[in-house]
């Protein structure tokens, strides 16, 4: 690979998203750290390839899916859930109750079933969340 | 069998997973990790790991705060878990009404245990790890100079969790260090000049003390240590004051960032 001088030059950043827990009595959600001013990230690692850092983001953003909850990070659960996990080829939980009660019903059942999914299994229970990303990649100059 | 000399051109990194306090003594595990040392071998690499991760289970209740205790911390069924700790001389939690309050008996029974008993507690416990040790190619580093980005809630500045936003990123740590030494001392005067005035848009007994960390580390702060506190302990009325000075706070940091096709 080619590879760029050091000053002035173009790099392309990867970052990665900041997030806050809120316990709620027994629950737990994760939300993105932001407020007026804006969101706020953490540089992980720098590139002079593009493609390069694409291919650094995809491989983090799978290593937090494979390690974490989804539940958690969800505001919102998807609709049909449970047919979209039979899809998925998962054996959903009984969702019982009323619907804010599903997302901490979701979790149980991610920590108790979570590890007998094969790894397409949990990236299709990860996609079900179309919203939650953690990882970014930022163009910048890199300074002497 | 994992090698215990780097190939040619990497190290071995020590690595913590991305653990922050919440409220009390809850803990809880985000996204991503930070390189906190960096080895020529494994075996030292996974010694200052061992004594790291030591440290990180003598501050944390590993089920506090958690939901689906024991599943949260093990892969073990619970009846194996509790098969597993009476085997290591240790009572599991007695069971009220079908459930076992995991969280109180650790913070009553751990104590109390020996050091063999402790790690084999922990031993148990797979899905809790504070710190990895990964072989990584050596490469050059730059300093990225990061705006923390802070909210207003009506009551008091808050920061964001963690990070903020990339203003520069330089190759020099002295260059990267200078700069956001300047622009901290210019933002902290510009704080002190707005809370000395007639506008301060706080909770006018604390003064200066407009800001919260919520958790954020402070730069170098040890997330497993003691949560850092402000000089000023009480407030103009007496009331004890968490809240700190704008000398007190990053409003900017350096955070290390590993370059990869830079020369």
């Amino acid at each position: 690979m080619a590879k760029t001088s050091r000053k002035g030059a173009t790099v392309y950043l990867v970052e990665r998203a900041a997030y806050t827990a809120w316990g709620y009595g027994g629950a737990i959600q994760y939300t993105a750290s932001a407020s007026d001013d804006g969101e706020s990230f953490v540089p992980v690692r720098a590139f002079a390839d593009k493609s390069a850092a694409e291919a650094c983001r995809a491989e983090l953003e799978a290593e937090a899916r494979r390690e974490l909850c989804p539940a958690l990070f969800a505001n919102e659960l998807p609709k049909d859930l449970t047919a979209k996990l039979k899809a998925a080829g998962a054996t959903p939980p009984k969702f019982t109750g009323p619907d804010y009660n599903h997302g901490e019903q979701f979790r149980k059942w991610w920590a108790d079933h979570a590890a007998d999914l094969t790894p397409a299994q949990r990236a299709a229970v990860w996609d079900l969340l179309d919203d939650v990303t953690f990882y970014r990649v930022t163009e910048m100059t890199l300074e002497g | 069998m994992p090698r215990t000399e780097p190939a040619t051109g990497t190290h071995f990194v020590v690595e913590r997973l991305n653990w922050r306090r919440g409220r009390g003594d809850t803990f809880y595990r985000y996204p991503g990790q930070a390189r906190v040392a960096s080895f020529a071998t494994v075996a030292e690499a996974e010694a200052f790991r061992r004594a790291e991760e030591a440290k990180a289970r003598a501050a944390v209740n590993p089920f506090a705060g958690t939901l689906a205790p024991p599943t949260d911390q093990t892969n073990m069924p619970e009846g194996v878990l509790c098969d597993w700790l009476l085997d290591h001389g240790i009572d599991p939690p007695p069971t009220t009404s079908g459930r076992r309050d995991w969280a109180k008996w650790w913070e009553t029974a751990s104590p109390h245990w020996t050091a063999d008993q402790r790690a084999a507690a922990w031993e148990a416990l797979d899905k809790v790890r504070f710190f990895r040790v990964s072989e990584r190619p050596r490469r050059p580093v730059a300093y990225a100079v990061v705006q923390v980005v802070w909210g207003y809630n009506d009551e008091w500045f808050y920061p964001g969790a963690e990070g903020g936003e990339v203003q520069t990123l330089y190759r020099s740590r002295e260059r990267a260090e200078a700069e956001v030494e300047r622009r901290n001392a210019e933002a902290q005067e510009n704080w002190f000049a707005i809370f000395d005035g007639d506008d301060n848009p706080g909770y006018a007994p604390a003064g200066a003390n407009q800001f919260d960390l919520e958790g954020r580390l402070l730069p170098g702060q040890d997330p497993f240590g003691p949560t850092p506190k402000p000089t000023l302990e009480e407030d103009e009325e007496g009331d004890e004051i968490c809240t700190f000075a704008p000398d007190e706070m990053p409003f900017y940091e350096v955070i290390e960032v590993e370059l990869e096709g830079v020369e």
